[in-house]
């Protein structure tokens, strides 16, 4: 399948994985990050497993859930896209 | 915008990443057009993100980014600045997407369709307009 020109695989992975990283680094459950965000549990999974591409405002929620500016969430997004680069 | 003013005009968060994202561009000196064709956007597309008239998914913002060889983290670090010149409480209440706004002018439109269609039905009722409009 052609990949969808509005999401961008790799980049979400490793998204998920800096959001899955915080929210450990936290001790936040799915469920706790999800109510904290205002978001959907299933709509957390999914961003840590990838699978979304999320706007603006979902990481700004995200950010405010995980008690963050959302510069440092991405800083760790940044960090984790090298890493699965090597 | 065709129908009115965007839903999100206005909206501090999002005026202050299209300010942030403004400046970077004309940093690099790159027309709107150029960095939406580079990014695979329509031509509105940038120009509509920089007056802060959408909410910008992640990948966008990436693909955009690329053809300003810009880091997300530049942005965003950017857009926390303008944010707090602009609103420095706007960070506290995200609002949902879609917004009671949007969902109000969906509900506007919706309401102006079917008027113009019990209109049209009533016109070829009376069989002043054929049976195709």
């Amino acid at each position: 399948m052609q990949e969808k020109a509005t999401s961008l695989p790799a980049e979400q992975r490793a998204l998920g994985r800096a959001v899955r990283e915080l929210r450990a680094r936290r001790s936040l459950s799915q469920e706790e990050l999800a109510r904290r965000s205002r978001l959907h549990r299933n709509y957390v999974g999914a961003m840590e497993r990838g699978e979304l591409n999320p706007t603006l405002r979902t990481l700004l929620r995200l950010a405010v859930g995980l008690r963050l500016p959302l510069s440092e969430v991405i800083v760790v997004y940044e960090r984790q896209l090298r890493d699965a680069g090597r | 915008m065709p129908g009115g003013r965007s839903p999100y005009a206005g909206s501090s968060d999002l005026v202050a990443l299209g300010i942030a994202l403004r400046e970077l561009r004309e940093r690099r000196r790159v027309q709107q057009k150029a960095v939406g064709f580079d990014a695979g956007l329509a031509d509105k597309y940038v120009g509509m993100v920089e007056r802060g008239e959408l909410n910008p998914t992640f990948a966008v913002l990436l693909r955009v980014l690329r053809t300003l060889r810009v880091p997300l983290s530049e942005l965003v670090e950017l857009y926390e600045r303008n944010v707090e010149l602009i609103d420095p409480q706007a960070g506290e209440d995200i609002p949902a997407c879609p917004t009671p706004e949007a969902l109000a002018h969906i509900g506007k439109t919706t309401a102006q369709t079917a008027a113009y269609n019990r209109a049209a039905k009533a016109r070829r009722a009376r069989g002043r307009m054929g049976p195709w409009t």
